[in-house]
């Protein structure tokens, strides 16, 4: 399925955590064209983005990547969005496809090795460059511990925690029965606890 | 659910214990809701997982949010230039509980940015830079008379380098002299430069190089944001009152001022003047600031990228056809052209021409709304893809993906 039909199909829900009155401001203006509007969003929102990004894939080089191309896409497109929703949400969704889409595309077109070889090694839990946006060890701790986590587990944990949405929006985005959620988050949580037990 | 299926089921503890995750979420149907409670309040096992996972919760609280770094600057910077924004928006240090003349104008991400690109590219640079200044030699140079300054020549591959007397000698910082870079004049109204007059003050000289604007109290304003448009960050890293403070004023050059004589200067031309720095009677236009203007990434900045390259592209291709050795292109330019002084810190590998004439491309096509040169640009990077050399066959390739994914 293409990214398009993907974001139609998926309404961006309402996201509380931002100040709707100003960023609406934002969005206007940026729609207007003007380009330090657009500066301003991305400057509130790419942190969280790259979060959510790099939980999914635990690439950083990817997570760059795919975060720049969100923007310069969400840019592309800002005068299509619809000011009744909220930004992040909908960014995020033209993220999370391009992250899944990368995904997709690098294990269709290259082996495991191929895959090492270039640098991306999803089984490690070295986080690399990513550990100069990190405050502490036991950040450090957490977030190999999360990318530790199998896909399947991970992505559900990043977008219940990372993201807050709910079951139904989790198993609407990742087209996978409520159940499924439910258990994968369960597993996620698991293991989660095991590995970080001496922090609790 | 019959009464017996319910007692089974209550105690099935392996059950309730698959459960208790989503229960957590408040994500059970008001049923199993209702029945997850009551085994909770007699089961001490659940009990305790249930805690587990509020403790993990609140980890998560803690934990998940990344750093703030000048990381995110940087980043925020780079995309806007990929987006080409003719002028970032500004990053100012502010940090209010300072004093006296510790602080900083940051902007620094886009000085980070700005210096490492350097770095990358300072052979590039100056190579384009001498070309264009022996094939207009006629550009006048808006040189203050009264600043000391010593030119150092380098005969050899006819550059000329200021130093700063007022530098810190520990600093190797080379720099041009106070000259708008020849790049940077194809890029004025054709005369503009030549119709300046020579600055005789620092302001004049502040206002020709920096685009500030100086007020009848003395005081330097710097163009490029309006009110309430100016950002301001808190930069981690101090700055000693002596040291030099780079002012980052968008598409216009980077000034290098070091403290000596006092100014005042604001940012935002309706902004209060937010603190005050000394600046000299020295100041010079560095390689940096040079590059940073070159690297604003406007569609006409990146035909002049094309052009310029173009040349040497074509001679380096007839080279590469009649080579008997087949070195690489890579290799024979020391032969062209004279090796570029190491940058500060450079250890990596510069682009060369032909990276950057395929970047070049790449970016023309990226933001050109002229079908035909759209087509153009695409055409030389499909070229390069059916070429032998490698690196450049690479290099197209990603930049027809980025094209392509940038399309879809």
């Amino acid at each position: 399925m293409d990214e398009t039909s993907r974001e139609e199909r998926a309404a961006p829900p309402v996201d509380k955590s931002v100040d709707n009155g100003a960023e609406r401001k934002l969005i206007e203006a940026a729609q207007d064209g003007d380009q330090h509007a657009f500066g301003q969003l991305i400057r509130r929102h790419q942190k969280r983005l790259f979060r959510f990004v790099y939980g999914l894939l635990g690439s950083f080089d990817a997570t760059e990547d795919i975060v720049q191309e969100a923007f310069v896409k969400a840019y592309s497109a800002i005068d299509r969005f619809d000011l009744q929703y909220t930004f992040y949400p909908w960014l995020a969704t033209i993220a999370r496809n391009m992250a899944f889409n990368y995904r997709e595309r690098e294990q269709r077109k290259e082996s495991l090795d191929q895959l090492r070889e270039s640098g991306f090694d999803p089984q490690t839990t070295q986080l690399g460059p990513f550990e100069k946006l990190l405050n502490d060890e036991a950040q450090a701790r957490f977030y190999q511990a999360v990318k530790a986590l199998p896909v399947k587990y991970r992505e559900v944990f990043v977008l219940r925690h990372f993201e807050d949405q709910s079951y139904t929006e989790i198993a609407s985005n990742l087209k996978i029965p409520p159940g499924t959620v439910d258990s994968r988050l369960y597993r996620a949580r698991q293991l989660l606890l095991e590995s970080l037990k001496d922090l609790l | 659910m019959s009464t017996e299926e319910r007692r089974v089921i209550e105690m099935d503890h392996g059950y309730f214990q698959d459960k208790l995750s989503a229960y957590h979420d408040r994500s059970l149907t008001p049923e199993e809701m209702r029945m997850v409670e009551e085994h909770v309040a007699a089961c001490a096992a659940c009990r305790e997982r249930l805690e587990m996972l509020a403790k993990l919760d609140r980890l998560i609280d803690e934990k998940a949010d990344l750093a703030e770094s000048d990381y995110w600057e940087t980043a925020a910077q780079k995309i806007e230039q990929r987006l080409g924004f003719k002028e970032e928006s500004k990053v100012i240090d502010v940090r209010r509980n300072w004093t006296g003349l510790g602080w900083k104008l940051a902007a620094a991400a886009a000085s980070v940015a700005a210096l490492t690109f350097i770095a990358l590219h300072e052979g590039d640079i100056l190579d384009s830079a001498d070309q264009r200044m022996q094939e207009s030699p006629t550009v006048s140079a808006p040189v203050a008379r009264d600043m000391p300054v010593t030119h150092k020549t380098d005969t050899s591959d006819q550059r000329v380098y200021e130093q700063d007397a007022l530098m810190p000698e520990d600093k190797e910082v080379r720099t041009a002299p106070v000259v708008p870079t020849p790049a940077l004049v194809t890029e004025e109204p054709a005369g503009a430069m030549d119709a300046q007059a020579q600055p005789e003050t620092v302001d004049e000289l502040l206002e020709q190089v920096a685009g500030t604007v100086t007020n009848a109290s003395g005081e330097i304003f710097i163009r490029g944001g309006r009110a309430g448009e100016v950002d301001y960050i808190v930069d981690g890293v101090p700055t000693k009152d002596t040291a030099e403070v780079i002012v980052d004023v968008g598409k216009t050059p980077l000034v290098r001022v070091p403290s000596d004589i006092g100014k005042t200067i604001s940012v935002g031309a309706e902004r209060d003047v937010i603190d005050k720095f000394e600046v000299s009677n020295q100041i010079s236009v560095t390689h940096e600031s040079l590059e940073t203007t070159d690297d604003a990434r406007s569609l006409d900045h990146w035909r002049m990228v094309r052009d310029s390259l173009q040349p040497q592209i074509s001679t380096q291709l007839r080279k590469k056809q009649h080579s008997v050795e087949k070195s690489t292109w890579r290799a024979a330019q020391p032969a062209e052209t004279p090796p570029s002084p190491a940058p500060p810190d450079s250890t990596s590998t510069q682009p060369t021409h032909l990276e950057r004439y395929l970047e070049a491309c790449y970016q023309i096509a990226l933001q050109t709304e002229d079908e035909s040169e759209y087509d153009d640009a695409v055409a030389v990077l499909t070229e390069y893809t059916e070429r032998e050399d490698s690196s450049s066959q690479k290099l197209a390739h990603h930049y027809l993906k980025l094209l392509e994914d940038f399309h879809k």
